[in-house]
């Protein structure tokens, strides 16, 4: 669907460089990476706003990177808030029909997958078309009771699912969405992250997503890029991302809180700073050099009462004494920071766990985390950046 | 301060005894009863007053000294000026006791005092000018509580007002009949018809080419772009005369344009002028509500379907109409009040303020003075005509406030 190949786009003191990435037909691809990391540039490229300084983008068999947007059939849902203000709710999302006739001069447009009745119709009919579409939108996203509206009436959800509606009702051929979620209350953002699974399940619209929470991907994604100053670290299937992350950046940014260099002398000694990963635990493969790493999501992490220490289970890997040292609550579940002699560990506790082992500030605990969840990262020594990450959980 | 009825009974025989000692010497005896009475009942107002602010010291006091200090100012008045104002008393006397309570009303019977005693023959215009300011003061003071606010809103609204009070007094001078006097004059009416005419030209003009201009500057990017913005800005600086004779040197009666064009002292001379005296304040205006909209929506519009002249018609353009429309009211008001260049370069056809010029400096400022009358009431009501018709024709939608970069 959308081939990009050896994407340049460079200002001083930053350079977005894409060397190939394929995205499928009908497929939900999340850009995920921090703020500055490129993630907007790109999109704007494939939308035609923003022209490469090299490179190609191909959307199917054609070559579009010298195409205006406007010949392009993107759906674009900005940052943002850019519903034209003069216009109605209504006449924001019908902006686009006098130009629904227009010969893009690219592939025909595919039907939708929930409308195949769309591929009989005539030129003639794209206007009718066009306002079945809307009608459709304005259910699937219960904009009914919104149309008469201004834009300036609207609350922060009703805004994003307005101009989800006005992007979609020209059936793009991609759906670009920089950050849908940004600003919006938890709840409201919960809500509208379903819609937009929902709403990808019925249409079946290639989306490319841009966001920085990894939460949000995760929840959306067929597949993740993970984008770090202008350069993909990792691109693969959600769940790969999540639990085999490449890199350190990576392991950190989608969520991998605990990160742990394995360095030579602390496996063959056992002792050090990170003695606890004891040789005898240490599953198979993760071998023992310089630059390999150990990452563990806080989810996977257990905890259990000091006293129950003497009948743990074989399959443990991994335990640890230690004291915590903090709790905070995060969204449903209790964050609790372990400190173990010289580590610290952040681990998500579901409240009802929680409960069980009477958790308390200062009190003595033990961690243990399966061999499964032991994620082993190799990475090559020239990235110095990733320094700094394992020196804050270590060093501290 | 407690107050009890003791209190009150004993300034009551103060106030009378007061009067009785007065009535032999100063005041004829029938006002004297009067003014005894209006005094009694400001008494009795007063301890009222204690009563309601229970027992309050401040408002007792400021209540007092004002009264006194009124009272006082208009019969130092009475003795520079006007021995006839002694009704003059009893009006402020009543009204202020009956106002006490309402701060507005009080300030506007102050202004009124101060109004007639220095304004004179335009105590109405002064009286007008400063209840306008008190009115909008105690708008702001309700509406922020900040006295800081208020101090600069009324510092400055005095200080413009000063400027501005002139024209005010010169538009409310003249008597109806002197005005259509000097309108059945056809010299007159055809100066005044030259103007409007001139400079609705003018600003159509600067709107035909204004507006592209300034939303492709607001929309690209190119080295010297500084450099375009400040030359925009030039004719506000350089003289108006300069401009005239800038004008001369190309297309003067002699000069190399000027046999061909046929500009100057022509209709259309004194357009040329007014469109470069006028042009600045219309790109600048427009400009910047191109440039503060951000290209955000035209995006949009253009991932859309829209063409590039699509989205600046259907979207920029409706989103900055506003802006265009201030711009266009600003340029055509510059454009009717431009003189100096005018002046050198096309004298003739007369404008309605080369006349005012001419008049005055021939045969003095009474002659002038109804045409000018004239021409300010005339673009007063054209001018304050476009902005309610603004107001009424741009659909009253409410800018998000948020841009894209």
């Amino acid at each position: 669907m959308i081939h990009i190949e050896q994407l340049r786009k460079a200002w001083p003191g930053f350079t977005l460089e894409i060397e190939d990435l394929e995205i499928a037909p009908g497929e939900y691809f999340v850009v995920l990476g921090p703020t500055g990391a490129g993630k907007t540039v790109l999109l704007l490229c494939l939308a035609g706003i923003l022209r490469p300084d090299s490179g190609r983008v191909w959307f199917d068999e054609r070559n579009v990177t010298d195409l205006p947007p406007e010949h392009r059939t993107v759906g674009w849902v900005s940052q943002s808030n850019t519903l034209f203000p003069h216009l109605t709710v209504a006449q924001n999302v019908g902006f686009g029909r006098r130009y629904c006739r227009r010969d893009t001069g690219i592939l025909p447009a595919k039907g939708w997958h929930g409308h195949p009745a769309r591929e009989n119709h005539g030129q003639d009919a794209h206007a009718t078309s066009f306002d079945q579409r809307v009608a459709r939108l304005s259910e699937l996203l219960d904009l009914r009771r919104l149309l008469d509206r201004q834009p300036a009436d609207l609350s922060g959800g009703e805004i994003q699912r307005v101009m989800l509606a006005r992007a979609l009702a020209l059936e793009p051929r991609v759906l670009l969405l920089d950050e849908p979620l940004r600003g919006l209350d938890p709840a409201t953002q919960e809500r509208l992250c379903g819609e937009l699974g929902r709403i990808h399940r019925e249409l079946g619209t290639t989306t490319f997503h841009i966001t920085h929470d990894h939460i949000e991907a995760r929840a959306l994604a067929d597949r993740i890029a993970v984008l770090r100053d202008g350069r993909m670290e990792q691109i693969g299937a959600a769940e790969e991302v999540f639990e085999r992350p490449t890199t350190c950046f990576v392991a950190r940014f989608t969520g991998a809180e605990n990160l742990f260099a394995l360095s030579k002398s602390a496996l063959s000694a056992g002792e050090g700073d990170i003695q606890f990963l004891d040789r005898r635990l240490l599953p198979q493969g993760i071998a023992a050099d310089d630059t390999t790493h150990v990452a563990i999501r806080p989810e996977h992490i257990e905890i259990r009462p000091d006293n129950e220490a003497a009948n743990a289970a074989p399959s443990e890997s991994l335990r640890l004494k230690g004291k915590i040292a903090s709790l905070a609550k995060q969204g449903g579940w209790l964050r609790v920071t372990v400190r173990c002699e010289t580590t610290s560990w952040v681990a998500l506790i579901h409240p009802r766990d929680a409960a069980q082992c009477c958790l308390e500030l200062g009190s003595n605990v033990i961690i243990a985390v399966g061999s499964q969840h032991l994620i082993q990262i190799k990475e090559s020594p020239s990235d110095t950046k990733n320094e700094s990450l394992k020196s804050r959980n270590l060093v501290s | 301060m407690k107050i009890r009825r003791i209190d009150i009974a004993a300034w009551a025989g103060l106030a009378i005894l007061a009067h009785v000692l007065l009535v032999s010497r100063y005041v004829e005896p029938f006002v004297n009863v009067a003014f005894c009475v209006v005094n009694l009942y400001f008494l009795v107002f007063g301890a009222l007053l204690a009563y309601w602010r229970r027992q309050a010291e401040r408002p007792v006091v400021l209540y007092m000294v004002g009264y006194v200090f009124g009272y006082a100012l208009l019969i130092a008045m009475c003795f520079v000026y006007n021995p006839q104002w002694q009704p003059r008393f009893f009006l402020y006397a009543i009204l202020y006791i009956s106002l006490f309570r309402l701060p507005l009303g009080l300030a506007l019977l102050w202004i009124f005092v101060v109004a007639t005693l220095v304004g004179q023959a335009f105590a109405l215009q002064v009286f007008a000018f400063l209840a306008a300011v008190a009115i909008i003061l105690h708008q702001v003071y309700r509406a922020r509580r900040d006295w800081f606010v208020v101090a600069c809103m009324g510092f400055g609204a005095l200080a413009f007002g000063l400027f501005l009070f002139p024209v005010l007094c010169l538009a409310t001078t003249d008597s109806p009949q002197t005005l259509l006097d000097a309108f059945r004059r056809s010299e007159v009416r055809a100066a005044i018809a030259t103007s409007l005419l001139s400079a609705s030209a003018a600003a159509g003009l600067t709107l035909l080419f204004g507006v592209p201009f300034a939303y492709a500057l607001a929309r690209s990017q190119f080295r010297g772009k500084a450099l375009v913005e400040t030359a925009i800005d030039l004719p506000i600086l350089i003289p108006h005369s300069a401009v005239g004779v800038a004008y001369l040197l190309l297309f003067g009666e002699k000069a190399i344009w000027g046999q061909s064009l046929q500009l100057s002292g022509t209709f259309w001379g004194i357009v040329a002028v007014q469109v470069f005296v006028s042009a600045p304040f219309l790109i600048k205006t427009v400009y910047q509500a191109f440039d503060a909209m951000g290209s955000g929506y035209e995006m949009t519009a253009r991932t859309l379907g829209a063409s590039p002249a699509g989205a600046f018609g259907r979207v920029a353009l409706p989103l900055a109409s506003r802006a265009i429309l201030i711009g266009a009211i600003l340029a055509w008001s510059r454009a009717v009040s431009e003189v100096g260049s005018v002046e050198l370069f096309a004298y003739y056809p007369m404008t309605a303020p080369i006349l005012i010029a001419n008049k005055a400096s021939q045969l003095g400022i009474d002659q002038a003075r109804p045409i000018a009358v004239l021409l300010v009431v005339t673009c007063l009501f054209i001018f304050l005509g476009l902005h309610v018709g603004r107001v009424l024709a741009t659909r009253p939608f409410r800018s998000t406030g948020k841009t894209l970069s």
